[in-house]
């Protein structure tokens, strides 16, 4: 059997950081929508948000979450709109389910010592927040250790990173990087892969099962890129050709 | 790519095997351009009709025509992949790339360089090998566990751009090991990756261990000191290893004779493949076995080999300058095993060393016959990587065959054997050694009223994870010995030691062992001997709760 392929595959000569930070940015913020619950609305902006993405289907196969991502992007069919099951699914995997586990999507059902009080996690949390300069709403229906708005917070330190890269604001480039690894790090890559992979066992939705996978194998992902970033940037800021500025705003951070 | 659909002469084999997963080969035409090349005709009719479940698929260039891989994975209904290229073309960032496109994990794709190993020999020798590599290959992508997020790893640099002031360049995904907390003894003690770690990459925590991927190298050192098999890293498990190698040598798959097993590391694997274009070749009977690095391989996966039918085992070591420090380990591991078998009367140059030379061809010599053993057995092979005693069972049968002294007893510090040596009057029967065993070498018998230590040296790997825990051992009272000794290994399992059960005044429930009572005594001294009377006396129910003991 002989197969000729069509189109020849270029290889990409890299990307801008922004690039990066701006596709992070609508994954994160389709991940966070999707944990929501499923309101037709919400449901039609989520096939439109993830299909938007496809733009960047070039960059996007290159990275290691493609596969789960284009489970996700099947899952959002349009008929998902009338799945009548889909809010039942979600009541029983989150929020209530008489015959087996319920997946909390709360950091502190995951994060929280026996005997802490989970307002301890929680105000750690809203710190976290405060430290990129948000603050919860006080209409928010949400609590602050929800997925959805943990997920959110990394779309919107995502955003402010590709802002200042393209800005060329090194420092707050840097600062929101930094940020986005300490979060990463110290709170929610240390919870989610538990709920996700909890998600995964307890559902048999095709959305949902593409989405905590998605969500497990993206949030893996983009902690390790983080931490390399972080590290190849402070090699590059350390060699003689950095640019001044970027090397300014590298080495005043510990990296 | 649906224009294209029509031109597949679907000669392939859409087959149905039970559990075993379908498998698509994907082969580069260019391989029968290489001289004297290889004859795709023949190579794809054998696998289409006698590797079941299989189906073969042509390419003139796999890179060039981007869908190739997904159409071929689409044709064939198959999850597996093993791609048969020349050297140079397997680019692994886009067979990555184009890997995720068709839906498969990209760590599951097998890529078989065959234009080193196969198309620059002889016509049929040519085609034996092409055989003999495929069918292993397509043996290891069916046992492949698949990857988890936490085993991916980016490679990746940034550059400065003047359009973009910094810009990324990913070149690849690679897979590291993972922990397996639910296996991992750390909290109890356990340092063995830790300590064979080159890169410090495995830390102590507070409640363990963790791997910190960005430091780690990949080299798999861990994954084989690990006696628990809590080192997760597929691709390189111990199970595909070993059912790589059995299918290599499984004697029905082609014909080449003799057959030997040479493990490269992948700088050497590098260097092969630049002496390879240069036209010289090793001899055509050793099948190339590529690991990330020698230090790896534990001396028993030598010894099996032999066992599995290979006349001899070569291993290619990068140089002097090994990135993970691990030439003189190998070196002591070949020289353990060759001087194993002289003891056993075999020849020792059925395992040996092969470094490169700049100046000449490898000729490395490979014995034309296998070794002779009482009761070979090639069906153990998948059992072996678990359980050492198939390893002792095979020992014993070649001492046995060629009429090595019923005394032998040989000690080496690469031996992967070990006797464990207990001195009766210091052991407190405390039993934490036999807690931390990861095969139950060392187990212990309770029957009320005394405690019995037991040693079995056909089960004991040498790991050493006893020593580092008892108690006792800076006395000298538990050695490991790292000895071969035929008649510790025939005799199975032996008492090592006995202690007496004290029994509860109150209730009459056996207390703790009399050697650990007393140790407990001596250690808690006159000042508190009231304290000392109650635990020796009482158990730990009748003692009651702190009030009682104050």
């Amino acid at each position: 059997m002989v197969v000729k392929g069509s189109a020849s595959h270029a290889r990409p000569s890299g990307w801008g950081l922004e690039e990066l930070a701006r596709l992070r940015t609508g994954v994160y913020g389709v991940l966070s929508m999707a944990f929501l619950p499923p309101e037709a609305h919400r449901l039609r902006l989520l096939g439109d948000f993830a299909r938007s993405l496809e733009r960047q289907a070039a960059m996007l196969a290159e990275l290691a979450f493609y596969g789960p991502w284009r489970e996700l992007l099947t899952a959002l069919t349009p008929s998902l709109l009338r799945d009548a099951h889909l809010p039942e699914e979600y009541v029983r995997v989150f929020c209530r389910n008489p015959d087996g586990p319920v997946c909390f999507p709360y950091a502190s059902a995951y994060l929280t010592a026996s005997g802490d009080a989970p307002g301890l996690l929680i105000a750690e949390v809203v710190r976290y927040y405060a430290t990129a300069g948000l603050d919860i709403a006080p209409d928010a229906h949400e609590s602050p250790d929800h997925v959805s708005v943990e997920l959110e917070f990394m779309a919107h330190l995502c955003a402010t990173e590709a802002e200042a890269w393209e800005a060329r604001a090194f420092d707050v480039a840097l600062h929101a990087l930094g940020q986005e690894g300490d979060f990463l790090h110290y709170h929610l890559g240390q919870w989610l892969s538990t709920f996700a992979r909890a998600v995964g066992r307890v559902t048999t939705h095709p959305l949902y099962r593409a989405v905590s996978e998605t969500a497990d194998v993206f949030v893996h992902h983009d902690r390790d890129l983080v931490d390399q970033l972080l590290r190849q940037l402070s090699q590059s800021a350390s060699s003689p050709a950095a640019d001044s500025s970027a090397q300014r705003a590298l080495t005043s951070r510990e990296v | 790519m649906a224009g294209r659909r029509p031109e597949l002469n679907a000669s392939g084999r859409q087959s149905a095997h039970g559990a075993l997963p379908e498998v698509a080969i994907v082969l580069s035409q260019q391989l029968a351009c290489l001289r004297p090349g290889l004859d795709l005709t023949a190579l794809h009719h054998w696998c289409a009709t006698q590797l079941p479940g299989v189906t073969v698929f042509l390419t003139p260039s796999l890179i060039k025509d981007s869908g190739t891989i997904e159409h071929a994975m689409t044709m064939s209904h198959a999850k597996r992949l093993v791609l048969g290229l020349v050297s140079g073309e397997d680019a692994t960032r886009e067979v990555q790339i184009l890997a995720r496109k068709a839906g498969l994990d990209p760590f599951g794709v097998h890529v078989v360089d065959l234009g080193v190993h196969a198309a620059r020999y002889p016509h049929q020798v040519a085609l034996e090998r092409a055989k003999l590599l495929l069918a292993a290959a397509v043996a290891k992508v069916r046992a492949y566990p698949g990857s988890k997020p936490e085993h991916v790893k980016a490679t990746l640099s940034v550059t400065k751009d003047r359009r973009a002031v910094f810009t990324l360049a990913l070149h690849e995904y690679r897979t590291a090991p993972a922990i397996l907390y639910e296996r991992c003894t750390a909290p109890q003690g356990c340092r063995l990756c830790v300590d064979v770690c080159p890169r410090q990459a495995i830390r102590v925590t507070a409640t363990g261990i963790e791997l910190d991927k960005g430091d780690c190298e990949s080299c798999g050192l861990c994954v084989t000191a690990c006696a628990w098999d809590a080192m997760d890293w597929p691709g390189y498990s111990q199970e595909e290893l070993n059912v790589f190698i059995t299918t290599l040598l499984q004697p029905h798959l082609a014909e080449l004779t003799p057959r030997g097993i040479l493990f490269f590391c992948q700088r050497s694997a590098k260097a092969m493949e630049q002496l390879a274009q240069r036209g010289w070749l090793y001899p055509e009977g050793w099948l190339p076995v590529i690991v990330p690095c020698i230090g790896m391989l534990s001396p028993r996966l030598f010894l099996r080999c032999l066992r599995w039918g290979a006349t001899g085992v070569g291993i290619v070591p990068c140089d002097d300058s090994c990135p993970f420090g691990q030439s003189s380990a190998i070196a002591d591991r070949v020289s353990f095993c060759r001087r194993l078998l002289e003891l056993l009367h075999v020849a020792p140059d059925r395992i040996a060393l092969h470094p490169f030379t700049e100046t000449e061809a490898p000729s490395w010599p490979l014995p034309s016959e296998p070794i002779r053993f009482l009761n070979q057995n090639h069906d153990t092979a998948q059992r072996s990587a678990h359980d050492p005693r198939l390893d002792v069972e095979a020992l014993l049968a070649l001492a046995e065959a060629h009429g090595a002294p019923a005394d032998l007893a040989f000690s080496h510090p690469a031996s992967p054997f070990g006797v464990i040596e207990l001195r009766p009057d210091g052991c407190t029967a405390c039993q934490a050694c036999v807690s931390v065993c990861p095969t139950g070498a060392l187990a212990s018998l309770e029957d009320g009223s005394e405690v019995a230590l037991s040693f079995d040296a056909t089960q004991c790997v040498a790991c050493g994870a006893c020593v580092s825990r008892c108690p006792e051992a800076e006395h000298g009272v538990l050695c490991l010995h790292r000895t071969v000794d035929l008649r510790r290994l025939r005799a199975g399992r032996t008492v090592l030691c006995r202690d007496q059960t004290p029994r509860c005044q109150a209730c009459g429930a056996p207390i703790a062992p009399a050697g650990m009572l007393s140790r407990i005594a001596d250690l808690l001294g006159l000042e508190f001997a009231p304290l000392a009377a109650t635990i020796t006396r009482y158990c730990a129910r009748c003692r009651g709760g702190p009030g009682t003991l104050s």
